[in-house]
């Protein structure tokens, strides 16, 4: 965004994982930048890679997942260069994440105010008073409803909703410059969805955080995001601002996807596009482009080149992994 | 809670009654007459036995003779050894403080080195580390402890003198007994020789009777561990920064020693098992020593009384672990 | 997350194949396996490869050390005992007692144990109850002194202290069937098998048997290794057993007294016992996680 300064910078990143002996891969050189302020949504299927791409940024990528390559600038330090002691000052303090299934998130044993006052033990300074004054803060920020009596509970004794709404303020407790969600309201009832998304909108202006958004849904991430990531069997196929995406997609993936979103359920069609096909098997490796076998608009090149991503200048932030993007190919602009 | 805590502890109630008539039918069992078995082998004249037939309500109606049976349990009577002329009740207690030092020590020995090698098996996964410890606990797992024992022996006492190879202490030494557990009762007479003493005739006996304990708590914890390190709230506890050891000890070992302490306390009838052969081999002067040479001896009060007492800790134990584990996981406490 | 195992090519496999090729991969499990049979054969063919007869006592080899020892004879390849026989012979011939006495037992207490559990699984009521109750005294009684107990009433032998065992290890039997029984008593195969009119025996055998088979399979494993050990510390107590039945517990028992003089007497037959109890176990391991759902073949 215009002035703000850049949180996050993911340049190149590629994770594989290992199984007797066979290298998989999971997310190949993606790319994005945060600023402060900005929302970037992450879209894609299961498997696309985009659960990847944030433990791989939060650097909790384990065995057997190997970074391949990758560079990860926050505030511009590299956080994958750091050993786990020096990065960890950073996790939970500066850069957060929140997850999907907030219940099975949380730590059964302990009550929801000692998982809260840990963030703040750990990262902060603050005596035993202070903190649980904050505490107390942090559920009337979340809009937890009877915070007391939350504070005292157990994370099995709450609904979905309240738990994540717990995550939020672990997540949020020691003021983060980027918190990273990663399909916070995939699992929870519609009406709650409305809730979460209004909460992290107003928690980031609030405090001018930067937000990444992972999702599958479309739909979901256009009302929250700036501008947005569709990932594909492991790669970044368009990176575009949210309304020009909707405008025009220039990905054969993106414009499926568009066209699927029951928003888009026209009389006419009598029918709800879906893809036809699935993603590729894992580890299973393509001679040219990985969306090619469920591209209607595939031509022989594809089959037998790689495409890269092509960073389109003009309408920046805007880029396309494709030899023949959408309106290129009709020949307007 | 306290209906719960209710529920289960009338649930002892059948269990002992079930444990009271199985040891009853025990003795009704065996062949040749109960009568002779419960007076001894020396044979009696034909008015004792008369006098025992009355005595033991062997004239009456077999539902009677268990009430009558039931009621001499309750109030202590569980009979008299036929060859030392003792009541059964007398000598269990006289000697079952040494089955449970022997037992206390064993199980402490089995935890304190089960658990870390477990957390260690699990947190280096697939290294040579976790195969050695998982190797070793299923040796350990495998042993006849009988044989065990007699390795051991053959090391450390025979061939090597360190360790004695039975009792509990030197007879040089005498010590009044207070609360007959010899590490205790050496301390309180003040004489640290015989502390040493005792130590040392503890040794080898805690670490056959640990042997099982320990591969069972060690593949448990191991086990345990890893479901836990697998879950979505051991990922929330590193993202929120927090120290490897933090997120081994604190968040995840807590959570994976829950089913850990149910095994552990569930460990009692396998102890007893461990115990009766221990006892044997090192002359140790416990119930599980006690008890067998009353089959060998056909003392069948002894056996009979043994049984019972014996089951009956089993349960008792049991039973305050099921408890025990109610208390400890938040989740169950909910529950009605 | 699920552990993802890769094959080559794994297109429709059979639940049973899939279990087969799964415990293949496990080469721990695959040795244990090699080594069991191994001990079979030779248990099998004690008469036939034995070299001598494990009850003849050769008066003047007594107490001759094995084979690498200075003072080892020919023909004694692991030493003779207190009495001259030979000591490989009586081990071969301890395997037969061991491993076929082991079978047996499991075997008879899978069967009435799987009965017992039925018929409580699936009687509920009054009659669960009881079988329950009964199951939990039987499991609160130390296994080896529920075991001496009953030989003591019985008389010490073989025989009887198999049966012992046999019985000691019913219970588990019962509550793994009985529990299996009632979870699969709600499932919709159950209830429309039930609407095709079957029921009692016919139901148990026919329709929910073969959905409860792997932990029963498991714990049949695993009751072996408990039964050989079970069945050698009987011998050893000498209720089992009985000299000079060359069982290997009983083994034990006689050479206690010549552990300084002739190690061998004592370390041997228990080296016997460890091994086939930890093939064993090895084996029942590999056998629970190949038969585990949540590992997937991909």
């Amino acid at each position: 965004m215009n002035g703000e300064p850049v949180l996050l910078e993911v340049e190149d990143l590629s994770v594989d994982f290992e199984l007797r002996g066979v290298s998989i891969n999971a997310i190949q050189s993606v790319s994005l930048k945060v600023s402060a302020g900005e929302t970037v949504g992450i879209v894609g299927e299961s498997g696309s890679g985009k659960s990847v791409t944030s433990l791989a940024i939060m650097g909790l990528i384990k065995e057997p997942g190997f970074l391949r390559s990758g560079v990860v600038r926050i505030f511009g330090e590299d956080m994958l260069k750091l050993s786990r002691r020096q990065r960890r000052k950073y996790l939970g303090r500066d850069i957060s994440m929140i997850f999907q299934e907030p219940t099975e998130s949380l730590n059964p044993v302990f009550s929801i105010a000692q998982q809260i006052d840990e963030v703040l033990k750990s990262h902060g300074s603050m005596n035993h008073e202070q903190r649980t004054d904050r505490v107390l803060e942090l559920m009337k920020i979340v809009g937890m409803p009877e915070p007391e009596k939350t504070l005292r509970s157990w994370p099995h004794q709450l609904s979905g909703g309240m738990n994540q709404r717990v995550m939020i303020a672990m997540a949020i407790a020691c003021n983060p410059s980027l918190l990273i969600a990663d399909e916070p309201t995939t699992a929870l009832d519609v009406t709650v969805q409305e809730q979460i998304l209004k909460l992290l909108r107003r928690l980031q202006q609030e405090n001018n955080m930067g937000l990444i958004f992972i999702t599958h849904d479309l739909s979901v991430v256009s009302t929250i995001a700036d501008k947005i990531i569709v990932m594909y069997a492991g790669q970044v196929v368009e990176l575009c601002a949210t309304d020009d995406l909707f405008q025009q997609a220039l990905h054969p993936y993106t414009e499926a996807l568009l066209k699927s979103l029951p928003e888009n359920y026209s009389s006419a069609n009598k029918r709800m596009d879906s893809i036809k096909g699935s993603q590729p098997a894992a580890g299973e490796i393509l001679p040219g482009c990985r969306f090619q076998p469920r591209c209607n608009y595939a031509r022989e090149l594809c089959s037998q080149q790689k495409p890269v991503l092509n960073a389109i200048e003009e309408f920046s932030p805007r880029a396309v992994r494709c030899f023949y993007p959408l309106v290129y190919d009709s020949g307007t602009v | 809670m306290p209906q719960l805590l209710l529920r289960r502890l009338l649930l002892v109630v059948p269990g002992f009654l079930g444990i009271t008539a199985l040891t009853f039918f025990l003795i009704r069992l065996a062949p040749g007459d109960p009568i002779l078995l419960l007076a001894g082998e020396r044979g009696v004249s034909a008015e004792r036995y008369a006098e025992l037939q009355h005595q033991f309500g062997f004239d009456q109606p077999l539902i009677l003779q268990f009430v009558d049976y039931l009621w001499q349990v309750l109030n202590g009577n569980l009979g008299t050894s036929v060859v030392t002329q003792t009541p059964v009740l007398e000598e269990f207690g006289k000697l079952f403080p040494a089955t449970l030092e022997l037992a206390v020590i064993a199980m402490i020995l089995a935890t304190i080195i089960g658990i870390p090698a477990g957390v260690l098996a699990a947190v280096k996964r697939n290294t040579v580390i976790d195969h050695s410890i998982t190797a070793i606990s299923l040796v350990g797992y495998s042993m006849p402890i009988f044989w065990w024992a007699l390795l051991l022996i053959l090391l450390f006492s025979v061939n090597l003198g360190w360790t004695p190879v039975a009792g509990r202490l030197n007879f040089i030494y005498d010590i009044d007994r207070v609360t007959g557990f010899m590490l205790i009762d050496t301390l309180l007479a003040g004489d640290k020789d015989a502390f040493f003493d005792a130590l040392h005739h503890l040794v080898l006996p805690a670490i056959v009777l640990a042997t099982i304990p320990l591969a069972v708590i060690t593949r448990m914890t191991r086990s345990s561990m890893l479901e836990v390190l697998k879950q979505d709230y051991i990922r929330t506890a590193r993202a929120k920064g927090l120290s490897e050891f933090s997120v081994i000890f604190k968040h995840a070992l807590r959570n994976a020693l829950i089913p850990v302490i149910t095994v552990i306390g569930l460990q009692t009838s396998i102890l007893l098992t461990g115990a009766i052969l221990t006892e044997i081999i090192f002359s140790w002067p416990g119930i599980g020593k006690w008890i067998l040479e009353a089959v060998y001896r056909r003392d069948y009060p002894v056996v009979q009384g043994g049984v019972l007492l014996i089951a009956g800790l089993v349960i008792l134990v049991n039973t305050t672990v099921d408890l025990l584990y109610v208390v400890i996981n938040p989740v169950l406490r909910q529950k009605k | 997350m699920k552990e993802i195992i890769l094959f080559d090519d794994l297109s429709n496999l059979t639940p049973h194949q899939e279990v087969w090729y799964k415990l293949r991969a496990n080469r721990s499990a695959m040795t244990a396996l090699a080594v069991l049979l191994f001990l079979i054969a030779g248990a099998v063919l004690a008469p036939l490869i034995a070299p001598h007869d494990p009850y003849e006592q050769y008066t003047d080899t007594l107490l001759v050390p094995p084979y690498l020892s200075a003072e080892s004879r020919p023909g004694f390849l692991l030493g003779t005992d207190d009495l001259g026989r030979d000591m490989f012979s009586r081990l071969l011939y301890g395997a037969r007692y061991s491993l076929f006495l082991g079978f047996a037992i499991v075997v008879f207490s899978l069967v009435s144990g799987v009965m017992i559990g039925a018929v409580a699984g699936m009687k509920r009521g009054l009659t669960e109850t009881v079988i329950l109750r009964l199951m939990d005294i039987m499991l609160a009684v130390p296994a080896i002194l529920l075991a001496i107990v009953i030989v003591a009433i019985l008389g010490p032998s073989l025989v009887n202290a198999a049966l012992a065992v046999s019985i000691v290890l019913l219970p588990q039997f019962v509550r793994i069937t009985r529990a299996a029984v009632i979870s699969e008593m709600s499932r919709e195969y159950v209830l429309a098998s039930q609407l095709d009119g079957s029921k009692g025996g016919r139901l148990f055998f026919h329709t929910i048997l073969p959905n409860i088979s792997s932990p029963l399979i498991v714990l049949a494993t695993l009751s072996f290794s408990s039964a050989i050990l079970d069945i050698a510390a009987l011998g050893f107590l000498g209720l089992g057993a009985q000299p000079p039945t060359p069982e290997w517990g009983s083994l034990l028992s006689s050479s206690r007294e010549l552990i300084e003089v002739a190690p061998w007497t004592v370390t041997l037959p228990g080296l016997a016992i460890l091994v086939t109890v930890l093939a064993s176990n090895l084996l029942g391991d590999g056998l629970r996680d190949a038969l585990d759902p949540k590992v997937e073949v991909r």
